[in-house]
């Protein structure tokens, strides 16, 4: 079976909220998930996508369809990209489990390099009021674990 | 992002620098389970080298010290980092018994690897 552009045909992609996105195939088979179906010969009109909500459906296929144009420069790609990733926080998360679930490890890789660079020196307090983490170590605990990474705030 | 599958948490704090990690284990009990064991410092391990930083090393004391095998609070990271030559260059250890580390030699490294030889038994080389 061929997936290249020229003989892309279209499939059908069913959200979790029962919207229905039309993607052509060689974009669609980025998804590690969907790949596995259309080679199968499972794909299904429409396919359900039962973790991915329309937005972030729509999200995902509009990285799918900039990743899968030939004819898009590496550079380019890459400030497409920095592009892509600024978004609150509750897109980028969306953007992580669907990603996941459907098998993008570019994607996935994106946006995980996104939250760590959020991440990356700050401290825990800033990071638990950033990202919404309970504090679960008693007293005693906490106390132990910054004795022990007391080197990572000099 | 409180939510994120472990799986994911793992992926997002294997790409951090390891001071940044030292800080996250701070963050909360989950997070402290995330960085232990093989599987999360070959993670690190290898996107230091995908990333084409200076290879570092990330080791968890019970891994080496089995008298704390059985008490996540007490597994410490270890770590090593390498020069451009290299050579490593800082040693940090953390936590209060340093001393349980001191009875292992650095031997060498070669792309993070360590070759650690156990100076109190005198027959046992890690690497």
């Amino acid at each position: 079976m061929s997936l290249s552009p020229s003989t892309s045909k279209m499939l059908s992609l069913k959200s979790s909220d029962g919207k229905v996105l039309e993607v052509e195939e060689h974009v669609a088979v980025l998804c590690e998930t969907i790949k596995s179906l259309v080679e199968d010969g499972c794909a299904d009109s429409p396919i359900p996508l039962a973790n991915v909500d329309g937005a972030t459906l729509g999200n995902v296929m509009e990285w799918c369809k900039k990743h899968a144009d030939q004819k898009a420069s590496a550079d380019d790609l890459e400030d497409w990209d920095a592009e892509f990733v600024e978004r609150d926080q509750g897109e980028l998360y969306h953007l992580i489990m669907a990603a996941n679930y459907l098998n993008i490890k570019g994607l996935l890789d994106l946006i995980c390099q996104k939250v760590a660079d959020m991440i990356k020196g700050k401290h825990p307090e800033k990071i638990r009021e950033i990202f919404n983490i309970e504090n679960d170590f008693t007293p005693e605990q906490q106390e132990q674990i910054r004795k022990d990474n007391s080197w990572a705030f000099e | 992002m409180e939510n994120l599958l472990g799986d994911i948490v793992i992926e997002i704090l294997s790409r951090l620098p390891v001071k940044s990690l030292g800080r996250c284990r701070c963050v909360c009990r989950s997070w402290v389970n995330s960085t232990l064991g093989p599987r999360f410092t070959d993670m690190h391990f290898n996107r230091a080298l995908q990333q084409k930083k200076n290879p570092s090393l990330v080791l968890n004391n019970n891994a080496i010290n089995c008298n704390h095998a059985d008490d996540f609070f007490s597994s410490q990271i270890f770590l090593v980092e390498n020069d451009k030559t290299g050579n490593y260059t800082s040693l940090k250890l953390n936590g209060p018994s340093p001393p349980s580390f001191q009875k292992f030699r650095l031997m060498g490294s070669c792309n993070g690897l360590l070759c650690l030889y156990d100076a109190m038994f005198k027959f046992n080389v890690y690497v």
